[in-house]
C-alpha cells in the first residue's frame, strides 16, 4: 500500500462487494461511511463528519455518478443505488470531489521561517525580476513580479525557499485540470486525455473514478452472462499464476475469460503488416495506436499528427470480436490497469463495460475468492509470448518487428523506433519533436503511463 | 537452529489483505528472510479468515508463531518479529 488514499479506496470497494452479495447493501449503504469512520477514531481529514461526507461521493463514484452533476444533497445512497442502474454510462470517466479537493494555493515559491534573512542575500541577487525583497530580516518574495523560474530556492544556503506544489496540475501533462473560480480543481474534458495521472497524484483523493462496478454486479446478480477480457498486465497483479487468476475471474461470476493478448496477437499482425505497407508507401513514420491515452492527446492536442497514427485496432477490440463470437449473448468486461479504455470503450462501444484490477481485486476479496488456492485455468488457445509482453515497455515495437519479417520491404530497410515512455511534462517535448516531424524514425511507440500498462492508474501492481 | 524452533510468520495471501497492503509485506519478507534466516520461516499463506468485515480496516494480517496481528506494515511487521525473538510472542 503506497498511501491512505489507495487503502481507502480499496477497503470502500470491498465493503461494498461484501454487502452486495450479502443482500444488505441496500439497507446498508448509507451506514458504510459511518464504520469506516466511527467515532473515536482518528480522522484523515479535518474531522471525521468530513471523512464520511466525502466517503458518501466515493460511493456515488463507485456507483457511476458524479459529483458535478449531484443535484440534491439531501439524497440518500439507498436513492442513488436505485438510480444508479437506469443512469446512462457515464461520457467521462472521471469526477472531482469538490469536498475533497483541498484548493491547493497555487504553485509558486514561498519563504519558510528557515530564511536567516543573511548578509550575502544571494536570493535577492539571483531573482532575474526583482522579485524579491528582504523585509524584517527576512526575503520576501513579490508574487505580481515572481516568474517561478526557482533561481532563489537554488540558491539559499538554508534551504529556505521551497516550491509550492499543486499536485494534480503539475501531474496532468496538457493542463487539463485547474482550479475555477470557487478554488476547487476542474478537469476541461476537451483537453482532457484520461491518462489517469490527477487520479493517481491527487494526494486528497478528490479525484475519482465513476466506476461501472455496480451495474456489472447487477449483471452477475441477474444472472446475466458476462465475459471477462483480461489485460497481459494481470499476470503480476496477484499472488499466483495466470492460470490460477483466470479461474478466480470465472468464479467471482465470469461465464468464460478471455485473455486480451490473444486480441494483441491479431493486433501484432495487423500494424505489422499496416507499418510495412506504409513504409512501402512512403510514409515517413507511423506510431502505435493501441494507448488510449496516447491517442486521444493526439486527437486532442496535434490533429495534425493523425495520419501518422497506425489504423489498427487495439487489442482490446479484437478481444471483444472474439468474445461476441464465441458469447454472443454475453455482456463483455474489460479488465485491466486502464483509466483511458473507460474513454475507449465508451466511444467505440465494443465492450460493455470496463473494470480495473483494483476493482477484479475487491470483487475477489469480496467474494472471498484465494487466487493463489484456486486450480490451474485451461487456456484453449494460450496466446503467444510477443502477446502478453505487448503491455511492457518496448513490447508493441518487438512484436511488429517480429511480424515485418516476410512483409516484402527491402532487405536494406530498417527499423527505427522510437519510444517514449509514459505521457508527463517531462516527455512532451519529446512527442512535440516527433509531431512536428523533427525527428528521424519510422517508428515511434508511445505508452501513457511510465512502464507501461502494469503501472496503469488501475492496478494493483504500482 | 532447527526448524521447528524457528519463529514461524505466515504472512496472509488472501485477496483482502493482499490488496490491503499484503503485497507490501511479501515484497518486504524478502528483506526479512535474509536479516532473521537463521531465525525466521517466512511463509505466503492463503487466507487466515481473520478479515471478517468488522476487522476489515485492520488487514493485513500476519500470524506470528500462531498469533494472528493485524494492521501490519513493513515496519511494524520488522518490530513484531524483533519482538517475538525476545520472547514477546508466544504461543
Amino acid at each position: 500500500m503506497s498511501n491512505g488514499a489507495e487503502r481507502i479506496r480499496m477497503e470502500l470497494m470491498v465493503r461494498f462487494v461484501r454487502r452486495f452479495f450479502d443482500g444488505t447493501l441496500e439497507r446498508s449503504i448509507d451506514n458504510i461511511p459511518v464504520r469506516m469512520r466511527p467515532k473515536g477514531i482518528q480522522s484523515s481529514r479535518c474531522c471525521i463528519y468530513h471523512d464520511r461526507a466525502v466517503l458518501r461521493y466515493r460511493l456515488m463514484a463507485l456507483l457511476g455518478l458524479s459529483y458535478e452533476d449531484e443535484t440534491d444533497e439531501t439524497k440518500s445512497l439507498t436513492t442513488c443505488l436505485a438510480e444508479a442502474n437506469e443512469a446512462p454510462r457515464p461520457e467521462h470517466p472521471l469526477t472531482v470531489c469538490g469536498a475533497a479537493c483541498a484548493g491547493c494555493p497555487n504553485g509558486g515559491y514561498s519563504v519558510t521561517g528557515n530564511c536567516r534573512g543573511c548578509f550575502a542575500r544571494p536570493c535577492v541577487y539571483s531573482c532575474p525580476k526583482n522579485a524579491i525583497s528582504v523585509m524584517n530580516g527576512r526575503s520576501q518574495i513579490d508574487e505580481t513580479k515572481c516568474v517561478k523560474c526557482g533561481k532563489c530556492a537554488k540558491v539559499c544556503p538554508f534551504n529556505a525557499i521551497t516550491r509550492i506544489s499543486v499536485p494534480c496540475e503539475e501531474a496532468c501533462p496538457v493542463g487539463a485540470i485547474k482550479k475555477n473560480e470557487k478554488g476547487v480543481a476542474e478537469i476541461d474534458f476537451d483537453k482532457c486525455i484520461y491518462c489517469g495521472k490527477c487520479y493517481t497524484k491527487c494526494p486528497f483523493a478528490a479525484v475519482m473514478e465513476r466506476s461501472e462496478l455496480y451495474r456489472i454486479l447487477l449483471c452477475m446478480k441477474s444472472g446475466q452472462e458476462l465475459v471477462a477480457i483480461v489485460a497481459p498486465s494481470a499476470e503480476i497483479q496477484f499472488p499466483g499464476t495466470l492460470a490460477q487468476l483466470f479461474t478466480a475471474i470465472s468464479k467471482a461470476g465470469f461465464t468464460d475469460v478471455i485473455e486480451v493478448a490473444s486480441g494483441a496477437e491479431r493486433t501484432m499482425e495487423s500494424e505489422g503488416h499496416e507499418f510495412a505497407e506504409r513504409m512501402r508507401a512512403g510514409a515517413k513514420l507511423m506510431t502505435t495506436s493501441c494507448c488510449p491515452a496516447w491517442t486521444e492527446l493526439v486527437k486532442k492536442h496535434y490533429p495534425a499528427f493523425l495520419p501518422n497514427v497506425s489504423e489498427t485496432l487495439s487489442p482490446m477490440v479484437y478481444a471483444a470480436a472474439m468474445a461476441r463470437k464465441l458469447h454472443p449473448d454475453a455482456k463483455i468486461v474489460f479488465v485491466g490497469p486502464c483509466l483511458a479504455k473507460r474513454r475507449e470503450a465508451a466511444l467505440l462501444d465494443v465492450v460493455d463495460h470496463v473494470m480495473t484490477f483494483q476493482e477484479l481485486g475487491a470483487l475477489l476479496a469480496g467474494r472471498g475468492i484465494d487466487v493463489m488456492t484456486q486450480e490451474d485455468w485451461t487456456f484453449s488457445d494460450p496466446a503467444c509470448a510477443q502477446a502478453r509482453n505487448f503491455a511492457r515497455n518496448c513490447g508493441v515495437t518487438e512484436a511488429v518487428l517480429h511480424q515485418m519479417i516476410g512483409c516484402g520491404l527491402d532487405a536494406d530497410f530498417k527499423l527505427d523506433a522510437g519510444f517514449v515512455n509514459g505521457i508527463d511534462r517531462k516527455t512532451l517535448p519529446l512527442l512535440k519533436l516527433y509531431a512536428s516531424g523533427k525527428l528521424q524514425k519510422n517508428f515511434l511507440e508511445v505508452m501513457g503511463c511510465e512502464g507501461g500498462c502494469a503501472c496503469g492508474p488501475g492496478s494493483l501492481a504500482n | 537452529m532447527k526448524s521447528e524452533e524457528k519463529l514461524l510468520v505466515e504472512i496472509c495471501c488472501g485477496t483482502s489483505c493482499y490488496i490491503l497492503g499484503g503485497k507490501e509485506l511479501l515484497a518486504f519478507s524478502e528483506i526479512c528472510e535474509k536479516e532473521f534466516a537463521e531465525q525466521v520461516e517466512l511463509r505466503a499463506v492463503p487466507c487466515l479468515d481473520a478479515c471478517s468485515t468488522d476487522n476489515l480496516g485492520a488487514a493485513p494480517f500476519v500470524r506470528i508463531n500462531g498469533v494472528v496481528v493485524g494492521g501490519m506494515t513493513p515496519q511494524k511487521l520488522r518490530a513484531t518479529i524483533e519482538m517475538a525473538l525476545e520472547g514477546g510472542i508466544r504461543k
